[in-house]
């Protein structure tokens, strides 16, 4: 195992999240508000450290690092990013708050969007931009925005890449994999500002538009408003956030075709058609149930509502307009199975992935086909291509193990003495990226108010959830002790 | 005619024998050397050792003087380069042995029209697909973009046509009896021919109206509606293809697991088994019972013999195998597998259509090659137009089964009358083909 290369990167990581920390410094300092010095000692604290491994551990001649050191490296990374985004909280409100801190943080970066705050509109502008800002670094990946601007990362770049990227099966879009990495960020800028302009463009503040625009592209779900998007109560602006939320959620490599002049992908894409599919079906149903047995007058409303809910789970970016939880029992019922779907692979959204799913129900269809013939070969397709055999048993794998994480989350959280409601959709919720469960920690209420241990615990689960768990269950396999 | 063969493979080695016995002067050029020697002893020809690709050797050979050159190893990119380097070395024609359209499609084939892509598989891939639409039938060849069939069918005994001069009896319109074999031979019917039993008769027509022939001569066709395969090699690849575009069920029986997951995964229409198509188990799997076609077209030539006799057993209605060493023959027939198919027969009949520039199909039809159908162009100024066809001195023992005229197809009777340009399909024993030729050629 290379330690000392593993040691060194994480010095970069370190000086990479001091410049970011710079933003909010500047932004709390002219504002004036007094957590200005909370980013700067975190910022000087992460510098020096940073600094000091960089030179410990200068980079040595040759750099064996193979699938094993990105492992490590990346799951690292994201523990750093979240222990090192939590220290401007703890500066800020105090040590006593250390859990509610890393909670927060993890939250940010690995854009599940559980927060344990609960008057947002009273804090200060910083710690507001800090949070989005976590969002928006982690939502396309801290390794992938590591790649992209330090070279020396790209050897073993794949591996890394693997590691952290959301999907079955990850592709390279150009020969370089630094070019791949630049490729997705500036989609990713792009798409960022895009939404930023259009907020703005609608009146709102510069801002919330760009908080939003981190939260919404990195599908994630912090907002700077008390209420989440519903705040605004502008039509208008939930829509444009849905129709970016979908864009989030798509596979970025079909973005990546459509910038370059080909919008053939985007439509034939088979998880794309499937994806959209489930949101505008999700969309009818819980607007057909809010009118029916919700008391929703206007069909009209009945879908603003309805839309915009379902959009914003199944990307996991976890806003809201209303309160959820007080809907009626079918939506609520809908809303949770729909906390499993998650976007496209190679999407920012969390969750499973709606390709994960069409692989394991075709399975299931072929497994069953497969009683009465046991010869037959039958591939599984996603739209013309087929899946090899081995991609099929990592999602199938995969799926069992969400699943299992997913119910021992719950039992676990029921243990600390909540309801079954709040246990398993907060566990659903951190797994999955989402942000908010419902129950006790649905949309109107937080995480504030569970116990420290339960914190820990989803904190836990929403980093695994992020690097999609194999890249953190692998790490006790890695038969650390032998050579 | 001096002719350089690349690769002296199965199919190398069969255009090389035919040819030689054509008295054509042949220079193949051959990597193996156990291969060279042994052509050397077997065969009249130049055999060299070496690499079709090298130009040197290709100089050092006499190529570019060479009318013809067929590069026909295995290997689709070798052949590609043989025949590019042939043509800058002065060869007018080349023909490159392929096995996948991905390279048949490559522009420097497309574009230069001195190469003409030779896909063996395919061609055999073609056959029993026709032979899947004309049920009832034990073989079939196609004309005219589909529209015109020639079939070999053999009558049933109960029907009545025996004992009857043909001129009494009534077929379906458009068609023409032109051939009827034998045990002693073929005979071109004339008017006062009689039928026996026993006789396999071969018929031109129109395709849309195969069912009433067959009806006519008491033979019971069914469509095709599905087909099991045994064997996914490149035939069975392009066989399912056909079958699958015309939403015809098909089975492929694979015994690689690779092969059979890349067969699945290519050919979205067709069910893939894992195992042997010499299993019973395997071919009830694949329910041969109820299958109207059971076609073994695997490289063993006896596990295709074994496997069509299961399939027979088990309830399949028409059993196909195919067969690559020549000596077999016999043994198909002796265990009667309903239609047996020599690849190389039927490949050997494109090569000579090369060699000979004019349409020679149904080399397979009529072993031995004592009848041939041959596709003759009018030509301005020829015998043939002088007078009604009762009038032409029309060799004997052929006969005009068809014209196509443009668009039209005409069955021809007594009185008909050719045109410039028409394109006749003669059925003719081959000692009148230079007789023909006389009648067609512009005087």
């Amino acid at each position: 195992m290379n330690y000392r290369g593993i040691l060194f990167l994480l010095g970069r990581l370190l000086l990479a999240l001091t410049a970011a920390l710079a933003a909010p410094t500047i932004v709390a300092y002219v504002h004036r508000g007094e957590d200005w010095w909370s980013f700067l000692y975190a910022g000087l604290l992460a510098g020096v450290v940073g600094i000091t491994l960089e030179r410990t551990f200068a980079q040595p001649k040759n750099f064996p690092f193979g699938r094993r050191e990105a492992f490590v490296l990346v799951a690292a990374a994201w523990v750093t990013a979240s222990l090192v985004g939590a220290l401007p909280y703890i500066f800020h409100y105090g040590i006593s708050f250390w859990i509610d801190a890393i909670f927060e943080s993890t939250s940010g970066f690995t854009t599940t969007g559980a927060s344990i705050m609960t008057d947002i509109e009273g804090q200060p502008r910083g710690i507001l931009l800090w949070r989005s800002l976590s969002h928006w670094l982690g939502g396309m990946g801290i390794i992938v925005l590591g790649i992209a601007v330090l070279p020396k990362l790209a050897i073993g770049g794949m591996e890394l890449l693997g590691a952290e990227a959301p999907g079955p099966v990850t592709e390279k879009l150009t020969p370089r994999i630094a070019q791949t990495a630049k490729a997705l960020w500036g989609i990713y800028a792009l798409l960022t500002a895009a939404v930023a302009l259009t907020l703005w463009l609608l009146g709102v503040g510069s801002f919330d538009a760009i908080n939003h625009a981190f939260s919404t592209i990195a599908t994630a779900g912090f907002s700077t408003l008390d209420a989440s998007v519903g705040g605004f109560n502008r039509p208008a602006v939930e829509m444009v956030i849905v129709v970016f939320m979908i864009l989030a959620g798509a596979n970025f490599a079909l973005h990546f075709q459509l910038l370059r002049g080909r919008p053939g992908p985007l439509f034939r894409d088979a998880e794309f058609r499937l994806y959209l599919t489930v949101i505008a079906s999700a969309t009818v149903l819980i607007a057909a149930d809010l009118m029916i047995n919700g008391g929703v007058g206007s069909l009209l409303e009945a879908v603003r509502l309805s839309s915009f809910q379902s959009t914003a789970i199944v990307t996991t970016t976890g806003f809201s307009t209303a309160d959820f939880d007080q809907w009626p029992h079918f939506s609520r019922a809908l809303l949770f199975l729909l906390m499993f779907v998650g976007g496209c692979a190679g999407s920012t959204s969390g969750s499973v992935k709606v390709v994960r799913g069409m692989i394991v129900l075709k399975k299931l269809a072929i497994d069953l086909k497969r009683l009465v013939r046991p010869r037959a070969v039958y591939p599984i397709r996603i739209g013309k291509r087929a899946i090899p055999e081995g991609v099929v048993t990592s999602v199938t794998t995969f799926m069992l193990l969400f699943v299992s994480i997913f119910a021992a989350g719950g039992l676990i959280l029921s243990l600390m003495g909540l309801d079954m409601v709040t246990a398993y959709s907060a566990s659903a919720a951190a797994l999955g990226n989402i942000g908010p469960g419902q129950g006790l920690v649905g949309p109107a209420q937080n995480y504030a108010v569970l116990p420290g241990a339960a914190k820990l615990l989803l904190t836990g689960m929403m980093i695994v959830g992020r690097l999609e768990l194999y890249t953190v269950l692998v790490l006790f396999f890695l038969g650390w002790r032998r050579p | 005619m001096r002719i350089v063969i690349i690769g002296a493979g199965e199919v190398g080695f069969h255009i090389a024998s035919e040819l030689e016995r054509e008295g054509h002067d042949l220079v193949i050029i051959e990597q193996n050397e156990a291969r060279v020697s042994e052509l050397q002893t077997r065969l009249d020809v130049l055999a060299v050792t070496g690499d079709g690709c090298d130009p040197t050797i290709l100089q050092q050979n006499g190529v570019g003087s060479a009318d013809l050159l067929f590069a026909v190893s295995n290997n689709d990119p070798a052949n590609m380069l043989a025949a590019l380097t042939a043509r800058r070395l002065g060869v007018g024609r080349c023909v490159a042995r392929l096995g996948s359209d991905h390279h048949g499609e490559n522009p420097l084939i497309t574009e230069d029209p001195g190469i003409v892509p030779l896909y063996p598989e395919r061609l055999v891939a073609e056959e029993i697909f026709g032979l899947t639409r004309v049920p009832g039938a034990s073989r079939a060849h196609f004309f005219a973009d589909g529209r015109l069939v020639l079939l070999a069918a053999r009558p049933s005994r109960k029907a009545a046509i025996y004992k009857k001069p043909l001129k009494e009896l009534e077929g379906p319109e458009g068609w023409i009896l032109s051939g009827i074999r034998r045990t002693d031979g073929m005979v071109i019917p004339r008017g006062d021919s009689v039928l026996r039993k026993g006789d396999l008769l071969y018929a031109v027509g129109r395709t849309e109206s195969v069912p009433e022939y067959l009806a006519s001569i008491g033979v019971e066709s069914q469509p095709t509606r599905r087909v099991v395969i045994a064997g996914g090699g490149q035939v069975g690849y392009w066989l399912s293809k056909l079958l699958v575009g015309r939403e015809v069920a098909v089975t492929i029986i694979q015994r690689s697991e690779q092969r059979a997951f890349d067969l699945a995964a290519e050919i979205p229409g067709a069910l893939v088994l894992r195992g042997d198509a010499t299993d019973p188990a395997v071919l009830r799997e694949a329910r041969v019972g109820d299958a109207d076609y059971f076609v073994a077209s695997t490289q063993d030539d006896e596990a295709n013999i074994l496997s069509s006799l299961l399939a027979r057993e088990l309830g399949c209605r028409n059993d196909v195998a195919l067969y690559h060493r020549p000596e077999f023959a016999n043994v198909l027939q002796a265990v009667r597998i309903d239609l047996p198919i020599s690849p190389r027969l039927m490949v050997a009949g494109h090569i000579l259509k090369m060699v000979h520039g004019r349409e020679v199909l149904g080399m397979d039809l009529v072993a031995g090659g004592v009848a041939e159908v041959v596709e003759f162009e009018v030509r301005p100024r020829a015998r043939a137009l002088k007078g009604a066809l009762i009038e032409l001195d029309f060799p004997r023992s052929a006969i005009a089964s068809a014209i196509i005229r443009g668009d039209e197809l005409h069955m021809p009777g007594g009185d008909f009358r050719f045109q410039v340009g028409d394109r006749v399909l003669v059925f003719t024993l081959t000692d009148s083909l230079a007789a023909l030729e006389k009648l067609f050629r512009e005087r």
